[in-house]
Protein backbone atom coordinates (compact mmCIF):
# COMPACT_ATOMS: atom_id res chain seq x y z
CA UNK A 1 0.00 0.00 0.00
CA UNK A 2 3.06 2.22 -0.34
CA UNK A 3 2.16 3.22 -3.87
CA UNK A 4 0.20 6.44 -4.17
CA UNK A 5 -1.73 4.95 -7.10
CA UNK A 6 -2.87 1.99 -5.00
CA UNK A 7 -3.95 4.32 -2.17
CA UNK A 8 -6.01 6.46 -4.56
CA UNK A 9 -7.49 3.32 -6.12
CA UNK A 10 -8.46 1.96 -2.68
CA UNK A 11 -10.15 5.22 -1.76
CA UNK A 12 -12.12 5.35 -5.01
CA UNK A 13 -13.10 1.71 -4.60
CA UNK A 14 -14.48 2.27 -1.10
CA UNK A 15 -16.40 5.38 -2.21
CA UNK A 16 -17.76 3.43 -5.17
CA UNK A 17 -18.80 0.50 -2.94
CA UNK A 18 -20.67 2.83 -0.58
CA UNK A 19 -22.47 4.65 -3.41
CA UNK A 20 -23.42 1.52 -5.35
CA UNK A 21 -24.52 -0.34 -2.22
CA UNK A 22 -26.69 2.55 -1.23
CA UNK A 23 -28.13 2.83 -4.79
CA UNK A 24 -28.82 -0.92 -4.80
CA UNK A 25 -31.37 -0.29 -2.07
CA UNK A 26 -33.77 0.95 -4.79
CA UNK A 27 -34.26 -2.66 -5.85
CA UNK A 28 -34.61 -4.05 -2.33
CA UNK A 29 -38.20 -5.13 -2.82
CA UNK A 30 -37.53 -6.85 -6.13
CA UNK A 31 -34.47 -8.98 -5.38
CA UNK A 32 -32.61 -10.78 -2.59
CA UNK A 33 -29.85 -9.38 -0.40
CA UNK A 34 -27.36 -11.61 -2.24
CA UNK A 35 -28.29 -9.99 -5.56
CA UNK A 36 -27.94 -6.53 -4.05
CA UNK A 37 -24.52 -7.27 -2.61
CA UNK A 38 -23.12 -8.97 -5.73
CA UNK A 39 -24.78 -6.40 -7.99
CA UNK A 40 -23.22 -3.48 -6.15
CA UNK A 41 -19.91 -5.34 -6.19
CA UNK A 42 -20.22 -5.72 -9.96
CA UNK A 43 -21.01 -2.06 -10.54
CA UNK A 44 -18.27 -0.85 -8.20
CA UNK A 45 -15.55 -2.87 -9.81
CA UNK A 46 -16.38 -3.34 -13.47
CA UNK A 47 -14.67 -0.17 -14.72
CA UNK A 48 -12.60 0.80 -11.71
CA UNK A 49 -10.66 -2.48 -11.73
CA UNK A 50 -9.98 -2.16 -15.47
CA UNK A 51 -8.66 1.37 -15.03
CA UNK A 52 -6.73 0.60 -11.85
CA UNK A 53 -5.06 -2.55 -13.15
CA UNK A 54 -4.14 -1.00 -16.49
CA UNK A 55 -2.72 2.12 -14.86
CA UNK A 56 -0.66 0.03 -12.46
CA UNK A 57 0.59 -2.56 -14.92
CA UNK A 58 1.03 -0.98 -18.36
CA UNK A 59 4.36 0.76 -17.69
CA UNK A 60 6.67 -1.24 -15.40
CA UNK A 61 8.42 -3.40 -17.98
CA UNK A 62 8.31 -0.88 -20.85
CA UNK A 63 9.51 1.84 -18.48
CA UNK A 64 12.34 -0.29 -17.14
CA UNK A 65 13.44 -1.06 -20.71
CA UNK A 66 13.48 2.65 -21.39
CA UNK A 67 15.42 3.71 -18.30
CA UNK A 68 17.73 0.66 -18.24
CA UNK A 69 16.74 -0.77 -14.84
CA UNK A 70 15.64 -3.93 -16.65
CA UNK A 71 19.35 -4.70 -17.13
CA UNK A 72 19.72 -5.17 -13.39
CA UNK A 73 16.82 -7.65 -13.47
CA UNK A 74 17.78 -9.61 -16.55
CA UNK A 75 21.44 -10.04 -15.63
CA UNK A 76 20.33 -11.96 -12.54
CA UNK A 77 19.87 -15.73 -12.65
CA UNK A 78 16.19 -15.67 -13.50
CA UNK A 79 14.39 -16.35 -16.77
CA UNK A 80 12.51 -13.67 -18.66
CA UNK A 81 9.38 -15.76 -18.07
CA UNK A 82 9.90 -15.60 -14.30
CA UNK A 83 10.51 -11.87 -14.57
CA UNK A 84 7.25 -11.28 -16.47
CA UNK A 85 5.18 -13.59 -14.27
CA UNK A 86 6.74 -12.03 -11.16
CA UNK A 87 5.74 -8.59 -12.43
CA UNK A 88 2.19 -9.81 -13.13
CA UNK A 89 1.75 -11.47 -9.74
CA UNK A 90 3.30 -8.53 -7.89
CA UNK A 91 1.04 -5.98 -9.57
CA UNK A 92 -2.10 -8.13 -9.39
CA UNK A 93 -1.37 -8.94 -5.75
CA UNK A 94 -1.02 -5.27 -4.94
CA UNK A 95 -4.41 -4.63 -6.54
CA UNK A 96 -6.09 -7.65 -4.96
CA UNK A 97 -5.48 -6.45 -1.42
CA UNK A 98 -7.69 -3.32 -1.59
CA UNK A 99 -10.20 -5.13 -3.80
CA UNK A 100 -10.64 -8.00 -1.35
CA UNK A 101 -10.82 -5.63 1.62
CA UNK A 102 -13.45 -3.60 -0.29
CA UNK A 103 -15.39 -6.78 -1.07
CA UNK A 104 -15.45 -7.78 2.61
CA UNK A 105 -16.53 -4.26 3.55
CA UNK A 106 -19.23 -4.39 0.88
CA UNK A 107 -20.44 -7.76 2.16
CA UNK A 108 -20.50 -6.63 5.78
CA UNK A 109 -22.41 -3.40 5.11
CA UNK A 110 -24.74 -5.17 2.64
CA UNK A 111 -25.52 -7.85 5.20
CA UNK A 112 -26.34 -5.22 7.83
CA UNK A 113 -28.51 -3.18 5.43
CA UNK A 114 -30.29 -5.88 3.47
CA UNK A 115 -30.18 -9.06 5.52
CA UNK A 116 -28.64 -12.53 5.25
CA UNK A 117 -26.78 -13.40 2.06
CA UNK A 118 -25.75 -16.60 0.33
CA UNK A 119 -22.14 -16.97 1.43
CA UNK A 120 -21.31 -19.48 -1.29
CA UNK A 121 -22.40 -17.15 -4.09
CA UNK A 122 -20.62 -14.26 -2.41
CA UNK A 123 -17.41 -16.28 -2.04
CA UNK A 124 -17.47 -17.29 -5.71
CA UNK A 125 -18.07 -13.66 -6.67
CA UNK A 126 -14.97 -12.69 -4.66
CA UNK A 127 -12.95 -15.26 -6.60
CA UNK A 128 -14.39 -13.82 -9.83
CA UNK A 129 -13.28 -10.31 -8.84
CA UNK A 130 -9.78 -11.63 -8.15
CA UNK A 131 -9.77 -13.31 -11.58
CA UNK A 132 -10.94 -10.03 -13.09
CA UNK A 133 -8.06 -8.21 -11.37
CA UNK A 134 -5.63 -10.73 -12.86
CA UNK A 135 -7.24 -10.30 -16.28
CA UNK A 136 -6.81 -6.52 -16.23
CA UNK A 137 -3.28 -6.77 -14.86
CA UNK A 138 -2.37 -9.38 -17.44
CA UNK A 139 -3.61 -7.20 -20.30
CA UNK A 140 -1.63 -4.26 -18.90
CA UNK A 141 1.46 -6.45 -18.50
CA UNK A 142 1.01 -7.72 -22.08
CA UNK A 143 1.07 -4.11 -23.30
CA UNK A 144 4.07 -3.36 -21.10
CA UNK A 145 6.05 -6.38 -22.24
CA UNK A 146 5.43 -5.62 -25.91
CA UNK A 147 6.03 -1.86 -25.97
CA UNK A 148 9.66 -0.77 -26.25
CA UNK A 149 9.04 2.52 -24.42
CA UNK A 150 6.74 3.82 -21.72
CA UNK A 151 5.11 6.26 -24.14
CA UNK A 152 4.17 3.50 -26.58
CA UNK A 153 2.81 1.47 -23.66
CA UNK A 154 0.61 4.41 -22.66
CA UNK A 155 -0.67 4.76 -26.23
CA UNK A 156 -1.38 1.03 -26.33
CA UNK A 157 -3.32 1.27 -23.09
CA UNK A 158 -5.41 4.19 -24.36
CA UNK A 159 -6.08 2.20 -27.53
CA UNK A 160 -7.20 -0.81 -25.53
CA UNK A 161 -9.47 1.29 -23.28
CA UNK A 162 -11.00 2.91 -26.35
CA UNK A 163 -11.56 -0.15 -28.50
CA UNK A 164 -11.52 -2.98 -25.96
CA UNK A 165 -13.74 -1.36 -23.33
CA UNK A 166 -15.57 1.82 -24.35
CA UNK A 167 -16.34 1.07 -27.99
CA UNK A 168 -16.55 -2.70 -27.63
CA UNK A 169 -20.36 -2.86 -27.44
CA UNK A 170 -20.51 -0.94 -30.70
CA UNK A 171 -18.11 -3.39 -32.32
CA UNK A 172 -20.79 -6.03 -32.65
CA UNK A 173 -23.13 -3.54 -34.29
CA UNK A 174 -20.40 -2.35 -36.64
CA UNK A 175 -19.67 -5.91 -37.65
CA UNK A 176 -23.33 -6.84 -37.93
CA UNK A 177 -23.61 -6.17 -41.70
CA UNK A 178 -20.65 -8.43 -42.24
CA UNK A 179 -22.20 -11.08 -40.00
CA UNK A 180 -25.50 -10.74 -41.87
CA UNK A 181 -23.73 -11.30 -45.17
CA UNK A 182 -21.91 -14.33 -43.82
CA UNK A 183 -24.61 -15.83 -41.64
CA UNK A 184 -28.02 -14.47 -42.63
CA UNK A 185 -29.81 -16.62 -40.09
CA UNK A 186 -27.42 -16.18 -37.16
CA UNK A 187 -26.21 -12.62 -37.37
CA UNK A 188 -28.13 -11.44 -34.29
CA UNK A 189 -26.68 -14.22 -32.20
CA UNK A 190 -23.18 -13.61 -33.52
CA UNK A 191 -23.46 -9.89 -32.78
CA UNK A 192 -24.53 -10.67 -29.24
CA UNK A 193 -21.76 -13.22 -28.85
CA UNK A 194 -19.09 -10.74 -29.99
CA UNK A 195 -20.34 -8.25 -27.42
CA UNK A 196 -19.74 -10.82 -24.71
CA UNK A 197 -16.13 -11.33 -25.65
CA UNK A 198 -14.70 -8.28 -23.91
CA UNK A 199 -13.35 -8.88 -20.39
CA UNK A 200 -15.72 -6.47 -18.69
CA UNK A 201 -18.78 -7.96 -20.44
CA UNK A 202 -17.60 -11.45 -19.49
CA UNK A 203 -17.17 -10.29 -15.90
CA UNK A 204 -20.70 -8.87 -15.86
CA UNK A 205 -22.04 -12.11 -17.32
CA UNK A 206 -20.45 -14.22 -14.59
CA UNK A 207 -21.42 -11.90 -11.72
CA UNK A 208 -24.98 -11.62 -13.06
CA UNK A 209 -25.23 -15.38 -12.91
CA UNK A 210 -23.91 -15.37 -9.33
CA UNK A 211 -26.39 -12.61 -8.45
CA UNK A 212 -29.13 -14.80 -9.91
CA UNK A 213 -30.27 -12.25 -12.50
CA UNK A 214 -29.82 -14.52 -15.50
CA UNK A 215 -27.26 -14.82 -18.23
CA UNK A 216 -27.24 -11.29 -19.55
CA UNK A 217 -24.02 -9.38 -20.19
CA UNK A 218 -25.76 -6.10 -19.38
CA UNK A 219 -25.25 -4.56 -15.92
CA UNK A 220 -27.46 -6.19 -13.31
CA UNK A 221 -29.48 -3.06 -12.51
CA UNK A 222 -30.44 -2.66 -16.15
CA UNK A 223 -31.47 -6.27 -16.31
CA UNK A 224 -33.88 -6.05 -13.39
CA UNK A 225 -35.28 -2.63 -14.19
CA UNK A 226 -38.31 -2.33 -16.40
CA UNK A 227 -36.54 0.27 -18.52
CA UNK A 228 -33.78 -2.06 -19.50
CA UNK A 229 -36.26 -4.53 -20.87
CA UNK A 230 -37.27 -2.07 -23.54
CA UNK A 231 -33.70 -1.35 -24.48
CA UNK A 232 -31.75 -3.44 -26.92
CA UNK A 233 -29.42 -5.11 -24.45
CA UNK A 234 -29.77 -8.73 -23.78
CA UNK A 235 -31.91 -9.06 -20.80
CA UNK A 236 -33.39 -10.44 -23.51
CA UNK A 237 -31.05 -13.29 -23.91
CA UNK A 238 -33.65 -15.70 -22.66
CA UNK A 239 -36.45 -14.30 -24.76
CA UNK A 240 -34.43 -14.03 -27.94
CA UNK A 241 -32.51 -17.24 -28.19
CA UNK A 242 -33.33 -19.35 -25.21
CA UNK A 243 -31.22 -20.36 -22.25
CA UNK A 244 -30.12 -23.73 -23.43
CA UNK A 245 -27.70 -22.32 -25.98
CA UNK A 246 -24.16 -23.19 -24.93
CA UNK A 247 -22.71 -19.85 -26.01
CA UNK A 248 -25.02 -18.03 -23.60
CA UNK A 249 -23.90 -20.08 -20.62
CA UNK A 250 -22.26 -17.94 -17.89
CA UNK A 251 -19.35 -20.38 -17.88
CA UNK A 252 -18.38 -18.89 -21.24
CA UNK A 253 -17.68 -15.67 -19.30
CA UNK A 254 -15.10 -17.51 -17.20
CA UNK A 255 -13.48 -18.87 -20.35
CA UNK A 256 -13.40 -15.37 -21.87
CA UNK A 257 -11.74 -14.00 -18.74
CA UNK A 258 -9.19 -16.81 -18.80
CA UNK A 259 -8.55 -16.15 -22.50
CA UNK A 260 -7.82 -12.46 -21.87
CA UNK A 261 -5.67 -13.39 -18.86
CA UNK A 262 -3.43 -15.75 -20.79
CA UNK A 263 -3.44 -15.16 -24.56
CA UNK A 264 -2.41 -11.46 -24.86
CA UNK A 265 0.33 -11.94 -22.27
CA UNK A 266 1.47 -15.14 -23.98
CA UNK A 267 1.74 -13.35 -27.32
CA UNK A 268 3.47 -10.38 -25.70
CA UNK A 269 5.94 -12.69 -24.02
CA UNK A 270 6.85 -14.30 -27.33
CA UNK A 271 8.07 -10.91 -28.61
CA UNK A 272 9.87 -10.15 -25.34
CA UNK A 273 11.49 -13.57 -25.02
CA UNK A 274 13.92 -13.01 -27.92
CA UNK A 275 13.99 -9.20 -27.81
CA UNK A 276 17.37 -7.47 -27.64
CA UNK A 277 17.74 -5.41 -24.49
CA UNK A 278 20.34 -3.03 -25.86
CA UNK B 1 40.56 -23.85 -18.89
CA UNK B 2 38.65 -21.30 -20.90
CA UNK B 3 36.00 -19.39 -18.98
CA UNK B 4 34.63 -17.25 -21.81
CA UNK B 5 34.82 -18.11 -25.48
CA UNK B 6 33.30 -16.50 -28.55
CA UNK B 7 33.54 -17.96 -32.01
CA UNK B 8 32.87 -15.83 -35.10
CA UNK B 9 30.41 -13.87 -33.01
CA UNK B 10 28.47 -11.37 -35.10
CA UNK B 11 25.69 -8.92 -34.39
CA UNK B 12 23.95 -6.83 -37.01
CA UNK B 13 21.30 -4.19 -36.41
CA UNK B 14 19.28 -3.34 -39.51
CA UNK B 15 22.17 -4.17 -41.82
CA UNK B 16 24.83 -2.44 -39.70
CA UNK B 17 27.43 -4.84 -38.33
CA UNK B 18 28.18 -3.90 -34.75
CA UNK B 19 30.14 -7.02 -33.76
CA UNK B 20 32.02 -8.56 -36.65
CA UNK B 21 33.22 -12.19 -36.44
CA UNK B 22 34.78 -11.81 -33.02
CA UNK B 23 36.60 -14.89 -31.74
CA UNK B 24 38.16 -14.48 -28.34
CA UNK B 25 38.89 -16.63 -25.36
CA UNK B 26 39.32 -15.65 -21.74
CA UNK B 27 41.13 -18.14 -19.58
CA UNK B 28 39.95 -18.92 -16.06
CA UNK B 29 41.26 -16.67 -13.31
CA UNK B 30 42.46 -13.92 -15.61
CA UNK B 31 41.44 -10.27 -15.78
CA UNK B 32 40.72 -9.54 -19.42
CA UNK B 33 40.50 -5.90 -20.42
CA UNK B 34 38.41 -5.22 -23.51
CA UNK B 35 39.62 -1.95 -24.95
CA UNK B 36 38.03 0.10 -27.66
CA UNK B 37 36.68 3.53 -28.43
CA UNK B 38 33.01 4.35 -27.95
CA UNK B 39 30.94 2.53 -30.54
CA UNK B 40 33.54 -0.22 -31.05
CA UNK B 41 30.98 -2.90 -30.11
CA UNK B 42 32.21 -3.65 -26.58
CA UNK B 43 28.82 -3.30 -24.87
CA UNK B 44 27.05 -5.33 -27.55
CA UNK B 45 29.61 -8.10 -27.15
CA UNK B 46 29.16 -8.14 -23.37
CA UNK B 47 25.36 -7.95 -23.72
CA UNK B 48 25.49 -11.07 -25.90
CA UNK B 49 27.50 -12.84 -23.19
CA UNK B 50 24.88 -11.81 -20.62
CA UNK B 51 21.98 -13.01 -22.78
CA UNK B 52 20.55 -9.51 -23.16
CA UNK B 53 21.19 -9.49 -26.91
CA UNK B 54 20.83 -12.35 -29.37
CA UNK B 55 23.75 -12.76 -31.79
CA UNK B 56 23.13 -12.71 -35.53
CA UNK B 57 25.81 -15.34 -36.06
CA UNK B 58 28.53 -17.32 -34.35
CA UNK B 59 28.38 -18.49 -30.79
CA UNK B 60 29.43 -17.53 -27.29
CA UNK B 61 29.90 -19.69 -24.24
CA UNK B 62 30.60 -19.03 -20.58
CA UNK B 63 32.07 -22.01 -18.74
CA UNK B 64 30.84 -24.11 -21.64
CA UNK B 65 27.23 -22.88 -21.47
CA UNK B 66 25.82 -21.38 -24.64
CA UNK B 67 24.66 -17.81 -23.99
CA UNK B 68 21.77 -18.22 -26.41
CA UNK B 69 20.30 -21.53 -25.31
CA UNK B 70 21.60 -21.82 -21.74
CA UNK B 71 21.54 -18.21 -20.65
CA UNK B 72 20.13 -19.03 -17.22
CA UNK B 73 23.08 -21.33 -16.49
CA UNK B 74 25.36 -18.56 -17.71
CA UNK B 75 23.82 -15.95 -15.43
CA UNK B 76 24.01 -18.33 -12.47
CA UNK B 77 27.79 -18.15 -12.86
CA UNK B 78 28.13 -14.50 -13.81
CA UNK B 79 27.96 -11.32 -11.78
CA UNK B 80 27.37 -8.38 -14.09
CA UNK B 81 27.72 -4.65 -13.94
CA UNK B 82 25.95 -3.60 -17.14
CA UNK B 83 26.39 -0.33 -18.96
CA UNK B 84 23.61 2.30 -19.13
CA UNK B 85 21.58 0.79 -16.29
CA UNK B 86 19.27 2.60 -13.92
CA UNK B 87 18.54 1.65 -10.33
CA UNK B 88 15.10 0.44 -9.25
CA UNK B 89 12.95 3.44 -8.44
CA UNK B 90 11.85 3.87 -4.82
CA UNK B 91 14.01 1.02 -3.49
CA UNK B 92 16.77 1.65 -0.98
CA UNK B 93 20.31 0.45 -1.55
CA UNK B 94 19.74 -2.28 1.02
CA UNK B 95 16.58 -3.51 -0.79
CA UNK B 96 18.55 -3.74 -4.04
CA UNK B 97 20.98 -6.08 -2.33
CA UNK B 98 18.21 -8.06 -0.64
CA UNK B 99 16.62 -8.61 -4.06
CA UNK B 100 19.81 -9.99 -5.59
CA UNK B 101 20.63 -12.08 -2.51
CA UNK B 102 17.12 -13.54 -2.74
CA UNK B 103 17.33 -14.27 -6.49
CA UNK B 104 20.76 -15.87 -6.12
CA UNK B 105 19.74 -17.88 -3.06
CA UNK B 106 22.69 -16.43 -1.19
CA UNK B 107 22.82 -16.03 2.57
CA UNK B 108 25.12 -13.05 2.88
CA UNK B 109 24.18 -9.82 4.62
CA UNK B 110 23.34 -6.83 2.39
CA UNK B 111 25.36 -4.57 4.67
CA UNK B 112 28.59 -6.51 4.04
CA UNK B 113 28.32 -5.86 0.29
CA UNK B 114 27.33 -2.23 0.73
CA UNK B 115 30.20 -1.58 3.11
CA UNK B 116 32.64 -3.19 0.71
CA UNK B 117 31.76 -0.60 -1.95
CA UNK B 118 31.61 2.29 0.51
CA UNK B 119 27.83 2.61 0.70
CA UNK B 120 27.36 1.40 4.27
CA UNK B 121 26.10 4.78 5.44
CA UNK B 122 23.67 5.15 2.53
CA UNK B 123 22.13 1.67 2.85
CA UNK B 124 18.71 2.96 3.86
CA UNK B 125 18.57 5.84 1.38
CA UNK B 126 16.45 5.53 -1.75
CA UNK B 127 18.87 4.62 -4.55
CA UNK B 128 17.12 6.94 -6.99
CA UNK B 129 18.62 9.80 -4.98
CA UNK B 130 22.18 8.42 -5.16
CA UNK B 131 24.75 10.20 -7.31
CA UNK B 132 25.79 8.40 -10.50
CA UNK B 133 28.98 7.22 -8.83
CA UNK B 134 27.02 5.80 -5.88
CA UNK B 135 24.65 4.02 -8.25
CA UNK B 136 27.68 2.55 -10.01
CA UNK B 137 28.99 1.32 -6.64
CA UNK B 138 25.57 -0.16 -5.84
CA UNK B 139 25.46 -2.09 -9.12
CA UNK B 140 28.99 -3.29 -8.42
CA UNK B 141 27.90 -4.56 -4.99
CA UNK B 142 24.97 -6.36 -6.66
CA UNK B 143 27.35 -8.00 -9.14
CA UNK B 144 29.52 -9.39 -6.35
CA UNK B 145 26.72 -11.20 -4.49
CA UNK B 146 27.26 -14.95 -4.35
CA UNK B 147 30.93 -14.83 -5.35
CA UNK B 148 30.29 -15.55 -9.04
CA UNK B 149 32.87 -17.51 -11.02
CA UNK B 150 32.84 -14.85 -13.73
CA UNK B 151 32.47 -11.09 -13.40
CA UNK B 152 31.53 -8.99 -16.42
CA UNK B 153 31.93 -5.25 -15.94
CA UNK B 154 30.90 -2.91 -18.74
CA UNK B 155 32.54 0.51 -18.41
CA UNK B 156 32.80 0.08 -14.63
CA UNK B 157 34.94 3.18 -14.11
CA UNK B 158 32.36 5.52 -15.64
CA UNK B 159 30.98 7.92 -13.09
CA UNK B 160 33.47 6.94 -10.39
CA UNK B 161 35.62 9.55 -8.69
CA UNK B 162 39.32 8.76 -8.07
CA UNK B 163 38.47 7.16 -4.72
CA UNK B 164 35.81 5.05 -6.39
CA UNK B 165 38.18 4.00 -9.17
CA UNK B 166 40.79 3.01 -6.57
CA UNK B 167 38.16 1.01 -4.69
CA UNK B 168 37.10 -0.75 -7.90
CA UNK B 169 40.68 -1.66 -8.80
CA UNK B 170 41.13 -3.09 -5.29
CA UNK B 171 37.95 -5.14 -5.61
CA UNK B 172 38.99 -6.45 -9.03
CA UNK B 173 42.32 -7.48 -7.53
CA UNK B 174 40.62 -9.18 -4.55
CA UNK B 175 38.16 -10.99 -6.80
CA UNK B 176 40.99 -12.18 -9.04
CA UNK B 177 42.80 -13.46 -5.95
CA UNK B 178 39.60 -15.32 -5.01
CA UNK B 179 39.82 -17.11 -8.37
CA UNK B 180 37.20 -15.24 -10.37
CA UNK B 181 37.55 -14.61 -14.09
CA UNK B 182 36.94 -10.95 -14.83
CA UNK B 183 36.07 -9.31 -18.14
CA UNK B 184 36.27 -5.52 -18.02
CA UNK B 185 35.41 -3.29 -20.93
CA UNK B 186 36.47 0.32 -20.95
CA UNK B 187 37.64 3.14 -23.11
CA UNK B 188 39.70 4.40 -20.13
CA UNK B 189 43.03 2.82 -20.94
CA UNK B 190 44.86 3.74 -17.80
CA UNK B 191 42.41 1.88 -15.56
CA UNK B 192 42.29 -1.21 -17.77
CA UNK B 193 46.06 -1.35 -18.00
CA UNK B 194 46.38 -1.33 -14.22
CA UNK B 195 44.02 -4.23 -13.60
CA UNK B 196 44.30 -6.51 -16.64
CA UNK B 197 46.42 -9.57 -17.13
CA UNK B 198 45.20 -9.85 -20.73
CA UNK B 199 43.91 -7.26 -23.15
CA UNK B 200 41.83 -7.36 -26.32
CA UNK B 201 41.47 -4.40 -28.65
CA UNK B 202 38.13 -3.95 -30.36
CA UNK B 203 37.61 -1.49 -33.19
CA UNK B 204 34.60 -1.14 -35.49
CA UNK B 205 33.24 -4.41 -34.18
CA UNK B 206 36.41 -6.40 -34.92
CA UNK B 207 38.88 -7.83 -32.43
CA UNK B 208 42.09 -6.55 -33.90
CA UNK B 209 44.55 -7.97 -31.36
CA UNK B 210 44.75 -9.64 -27.99
CA UNK B 211 47.41 -10.84 -25.58
CA UNK B 212 49.10 -9.79 -22.37
CA UNK B 213 49.87 -6.07 -22.11
CA UNK B 214 53.58 -6.89 -22.61
CA UNK B 215 52.85 -8.96 -25.70
CA UNK B 216 50.84 -6.16 -27.19
CA UNK B 217 53.51 -3.60 -26.38
CA UNK B 218 56.14 -5.77 -28.03
CA UNK B 219 54.20 -5.39 -31.28
CA UNK B 220 54.78 -1.65 -31.35
CA UNK B 221 57.30 -0.39 -33.91
CA UNK B 222 59.43 0.89 -31.03
CA UNK B 223 58.55 -1.27 -28.04
CA UNK B 224 61.56 -0.35 -25.85
CA UNK B 225 61.28 2.80 -23.74
CA UNK B 226 63.70 4.52 -21.39
CA UNK B 227 63.57 7.54 -19.18
CA UNK B 228 66.79 9.52 -19.03
CA UNK B 229 67.35 12.28 -16.46
CA UNK B 230 70.36 14.55 -16.99
CA UNK B 231 71.95 17.37 -14.98
CA UNK B 232 71.68 19.98 -17.74
CA UNK B 233 71.57 20.79 -21.44
CA UNK B 234 68.94 18.25 -22.51
CA UNK B 235 69.03 19.72 -26.03
CA UNK B 236 72.64 18.65 -26.52
CA UNK B 237 71.88 15.22 -25.05
CA UNK B 238 69.07 14.85 -27.58
CA UNK B 239 71.50 15.49 -30.44
CA UNK B 240 74.11 13.05 -29.06
CA UNK B 241 71.55 10.26 -28.60
CA UNK B 242 70.62 10.56 -32.26
CA UNK B 243 73.89 8.86 -33.11
CA UNK B 244 72.78 5.62 -31.42
CA UNK B 245 71.29 3.15 -33.84
CA UNK B 246 67.80 1.75 -33.07
CA UNK B 247 66.60 4.94 -31.35
CA UNK B 248 63.50 5.97 -33.24
CA UNK B 249 62.17 8.87 -31.17
CA UNK B 250 63.28 11.15 -28.35
CA UNK B 251 60.92 13.43 -26.44
CA UNK B 252 62.41 16.18 -24.26
CA UNK B 253 60.73 17.69 -21.24
CA UNK B 254 63.03 19.88 -19.11
CA UNK B 255 66.00 17.77 -18.10
CA UNK B 256 64.08 14.57 -18.73
CA UNK B 257 64.19 12.64 -22.00
CA UNK B 258 61.95 9.75 -23.08
CA UNK B 259 63.59 7.44 -25.57
CA UNK B 260 61.80 5.01 -27.90
CA UNK B 261 63.91 2.29 -29.50
CA UNK B 262 63.30 -0.61 -31.85
CA UNK B 263 65.85 -2.79 -29.98
CA UNK B 264 67.11 -2.79 -26.36
CA UNK B 265 69.82 -0.20 -25.60
CA UNK B 266 72.77 -0.88 -23.31
CA UNK B 267 73.01 1.61 -20.43
CA UNK B 268 76.79 1.69 -20.86
CA UNK B 269 76.42 2.92 -24.44
CA UNK B 270 74.11 5.71 -23.34
CA UNK B 271 76.46 6.83 -20.55
CA UNK B 272 79.40 6.78 -22.95
CA UNK B 273 77.55 8.78 -25.58
CA UNK B 274 75.99 11.39 -23.31
CA UNK B 275 78.29 12.10 -20.38
CA UNK B 276 81.21 14.54 -20.51
CA UNK B 277 82.60 17.23 -18.19
CA UNK B 278 79.45 19.36 -18.51
CA UNK B 279 76.65 16.78 -18.69
CA UNK B 280 76.04 14.14 -16.05
CA UNK B 281 73.34 11.41 -16.13
CA UNK B 282 71.22 11.34 -12.93
CA UNK B 283 69.25 8.23 -13.93
CA UNK B 284 68.57 5.92 -16.87
CA UNK B 285 65.53 3.68 -16.40
CA UNK B 286 63.68 1.28 -18.71
CA UNK B 287 59.93 2.05 -18.71
CA UNK B 288 56.78 0.51 -20.22
CA UNK B 289 55.32 2.13 -23.33
CA UNK B 290 51.92 3.58 -22.38
CA UNK B 291 48.94 1.48 -23.40
CA UNK B 292 47.43 4.57 -24.92
CA UNK B 293 50.11 4.61 -27.55
CA UNK B 294 49.38 1.01 -28.38
CA UNK B 295 45.69 1.74 -28.52
CA UNK B 296 46.22 4.67 -30.87
CA UNK B 297 48.45 2.54 -33.06
CA UNK B 298 45.60 0.07 -33.46
CA UNK B 299 42.54 2.20 -33.75
CA UNK B 300 44.10 5.41 -35.07
CA UNK B 301 41.72 8.29 -35.53
CA UNK B 302 38.75 6.19 -34.42
CA UNK B 303 39.68 6.74 -30.81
Amino acid sequence: MRSRGIRIFSLLLIVSFVLKLSAAGNYQEQVTATTLVIGSLQQSTVLLVVLGTLLLSHRPIAGSREDGSIRLHLTQPQTRFAFVIGTLIGRAGAMCLPVVIGCILNLSVGWILYGTVDLFAISVSFVTVVLYVFTGTSIGTAISVTAPTGRIATLGTIGYLLFGVILWPATGEILRPAFSALLPLGSAELTMFVRRLSPNRAYILVTNALAAVGNSAAPWSRVISAEAASEHLNLAAEGVVGTDELWLHPGIGVLVLLFWTTVPLGLGFLTFYRADIS
Amino acid sequence: MTAIRTSNLTKRYEGVTVVDNVSLSVKENTVYGLLGPNGAGKSTLLNILLGLVQPSGGEATVHGFDTRTESLSVRERVGALPDRFDVFPRLTGKRHLEYVIDVRGDESEPSSHLERVGLGDAADDVAENYSRGMQQRLALAMALVGEPEVLIFDEPFSGLDPDGARMLRKIISEEADRGATILVSSHLLDHVERVSTHVGVLSEGRLIDEGTPDELRSRLDSPHRYELRVSSNAGAVHDRLRSIANISRIDVSGNELTIAATEPIEAELVFKTVEDDDIRIDSFTPIQPPMEELFNAYVGDNS
